[in-house]
């Protein structure tokens, strides 16, 4: 038995160390350092582009890394392929079971290339179909099923043979609120049977259920942590926000002032993203005084709490800079 | 390899062909229907071939040499004419296939010992051409030697073997077989790799520890037993309906036909890969397998006669062997032993496909 020094002193459920990928010239992962332990559910977020894709892939042992090492439930991945995909689960993005077969089916050949025995095929069949409540459908085609009970069944296909670590690509892309929140509840579980999990999501909100989080950019990991820790780091650029019943007037006179970096328009409100370093009360009498020149009279000024998404476009900010 | 993840591929593949029974059912359909349209479109022997005549004179010598080849299998005599333009506009119209003009000085010159027919031929379809004048030669030859002619002092016995009656049907099925099972195995499998190209699934099956040879052997084999089940209907029509003989066994038809049969499914395996959506894929295998099967298996056209170059070409041609050992099997009623070249050239032909076939789904990311 090897333990090495990961989360809680026991072996990760899958960490990878220092993995990059190019395509011909171009670098799709950049020297990428990523560990799930077991229990956590872990978020990847990024633009199209930024490398999601690539590095899921590298961990799901689809596609080779050009350097660095990945193991899974203290497995090589590149060395013990066969070894190391039987302890993963993987529930891509699209539909990608057998739209022609049964619920049913797709599960008994997943369970078949899992390689399970016959008794432990019909018993986690079983389970698969009680626990993801999948037992009224068991006879339907897949490509018959609502796009929540797909993702449920493929869900299902890939915790068949009790994986170590999970990998949902965007799984939520899609689905209603309430087949959203249905399916978090889910992932809270599973993470809570001892599964470390890696979400891909492009929600802001849904980063937010996540125990940890990596952004990336440009083949890079930009900001990594938990998401409470990630807000409570001050923001070099305050934010300020504008409710006011007419507020889109003063909007274009606001974006003008030396001391405004930016302004996004909302519901009768603006907010408005001060240039870094700017002094705050300055800043809020400035803004007053222009934006009541401009028939916002009422108007009701604050700073706020960056969000999710201001601490992501300040980090990329910095990146760029 | 395990034995329970190509069983796993093989249920799924088989539900897919259950789930599809149109597919199934041209599968299994199309062998009987290209067999029949095969076993009657080429023919390669004369029958009832429509002749016009020209009798110069009326007498009852001229008459009864028309008779003569009247009765005959060959020939029909299916109008007469009263002179020569007439039989020459008839030939060029297509209404009589070939003229034959008596002179009326037919008797006389014959009692003489020196006569002469005309025999008119029209050349467009030179091998009918070809077959008519040999029918007509030897019937000519027939009615003088009962004329009472001195048999020539050498005399050609000749015997038919395997081929008694001399029906070239009895030469052609045999490769119809070989024929459609080529084009059959390749389409089968040409659409089943890249269905799953095309629809996503390898990602996940990418995930799993399935390995291409595990993956490859699952998806041949339900193919295999359609194939062999396509060959076993081929073989009974072949035998009941067109009264082609089965002198060798049943077992040596299957052996070598499951070997052709894993050689044309690899093939359409390895194409389905390299087209990567169906439509390419199926059309690959269509051209692939058609065109090579019909004209350079030596099925209709003797590869003896080809040029050099294309004779080389047929090597090449798995359809070949398999055409010779189909009509060997039923023809000669000899075993797969005695054609030991043509199975060791299978085998490594087969070899080589699996390698590349193999080497070819490394692109896919499954395991090795």
């Amino acid at each position: 038995m090897r333990t090495e020094a990961g989360a809680g002193g026991a072996v990760p459920a899958i960490s990878a160390r220092a993995i990059s990928r190019r395509f011909g010239r171009f670098v799709a992962v950049d020297v990428v350092d990523i560990a799930v332990a077991r229990g956590e559910v872990f978020g990847l977020l990024g633009a199209n582009g930024a490398g999601k894709t690539t590095t899921i892939r590298m961990l799901c042992g689809t596609l080779a890394p050009d350097g660095g090492s990945i193991e899974v439930g203290g497995v090589d991945m590149v060395r013990h392929a066969r070894r190391a995909r039987g302890r993963i689960g993987y529930v891509a993005q699209r539909w990608a079971l057998y739209g022609d077969l049964s619920v049913r089916e797709n599960l008994e050949l997943q369970a078949g290339l899992y390689g399970l025995g016959a008794e432990r095929a019909r018993t986690r069949c079983r389970w698969a179909l009680d626990y993801l409540e999948l037992d009224a459908v068991a006879e339907a085609r897949g490509d018959a099923l609502p796009l929540g009970f797909q993702r449920r069944l493929a869900l299902g296909c890939a915790l068949l043979h009790e994986p170590d670590v999970l990998f949902l690509d965007e799984p939520t892309s899609g689905m209603d609120p309430l087949a959203r929140q249905q399916l978090w509840d889910l992932i809270y579980e599973l993470a809570e049977s001892g599964i470390g999990i890696l979400v891909t999501t492009h929600y802001m909100d849904e980063a937010l259920f996540c125990d940890r989080l990596a952004l990336m950019h440009a083949g890079r990991v930009v900001a990594r942590g938990e998401p409470d820790a990630l807000l409570a780091e001050p923001l070099e650029a305050p934010i300020l926000e504008l409710r006011a019943p007419r507020c889109d007037a003063c909007r274009e006179a606001l974006a003008r002032l030396p001391v405004v970096q930016e302004i996004v328009p909302g519901a009768g409100r603006l907010r408005i993203r001060l240039r870094p370093g700017t002094d705050v009360h300055a800043a809020i009498e400035t803004v007053r005084a222009t934006a009541a020149a401009h028939g916002a009279l009422q108007a009701s000024l604050r700073e706020v709490a960056p969000t999710l998404e201001d601490v992501f476009v300040a980090r990329l900010e910095q990146v760029a800079a | 390899m395990k034995l329970q993840r190509v069983r796993a591929v093989a249920l799924k593949e088989t539900r897919h062909l259950l789930r599809d029974p149109g597919s199934l059912a041209m599968m299994v359909l199309m062998p009987v229907m290209l067999l029949f349209i095969f076993g009657y479109a080429i023919r390669l022997d004369v029958l009832e071939a429509p002749i016009g005549v020209f009798q110069e004179a009326t007498d009852g010598v001229s008459g009864e040499l028309t008779a003569h080849l009247d009765a005959s299998r060959a020939f029909r005599v299916s109008a007469r004419y009263d002179n020569r333009r007439a039989l020459g506009d008839a030939l060029q119209a297509g209404h009589i296939w070939a003229g034959i003009v008596i002179p009326h000085d037919f008797a006389r010159e014959l009692a003489r010992g020196d006569a002469r027919i005309q025999l008119l031929l029209d050349g467009v379809d030179a091998n009918t051409a070809r077959l008519l004048r040999n029918y007509a030669r030897t019937m000519i030859g027939e009615y003088a030697l009962r004329q009472g002619a001195a048999r020539p002092p050498l005399v050609l016995e000749e015997r038919v073997w395997f081929n008694e009656a001399r029906e070239s049907r009895y030469a052609i099925l045999p490769g119809v077989i070989a024929l459609v099972m080529a084009v059959m195995g390749a389409l089968m499998t040409s659409l089943t790799i890249a269905r799953e190209m095309e629809l996503g699934n390898l990602v996940m099956l990418c995930t799993t520890p399935l390995s291409r040879t595990e993956f490859l052997c699952g998806k041949l084999a339900p193919y295999l037993l359609i194939g062999l089940l396509d060959v076993l209907v081929a073989a009974f029509v072949t035998t009941t309906l067109f009264d082609v003989p089965l002198r060798g066994s049943l077992l040596a038809l299957v052996s070598v036909s499951t070997l052709f049969l894993l050689v044309v499914l690899m093939q359409g395996a390895l194409i389905s890969m390299v087209a990567g959506n169906q439509m390419l894929a199926s059309q690959m295998a269509m051209v692939s397998t058609f065109l090579p099967a019909l004209l350079l298996s030596g099925f209709v056209f003797a590869v003896q006669n080809m040029p050099r170059l294309l004779e080389y070409i047929t090597y090449a041609v798995p359809a070949r062997y398999y055409v010779t050992l189909c009509k060997a099997i039923f023809l000669k009623g000899v075993g797969p032993l005695l054609l030991w070249t043509e199975v060791v050239a299978l085998v490594a032909v087969l070899l080589l496909l699996a390698i590349a076939t193999v080497r070819r789904a490394a692109r896919l990311g499954l395991l090795p």
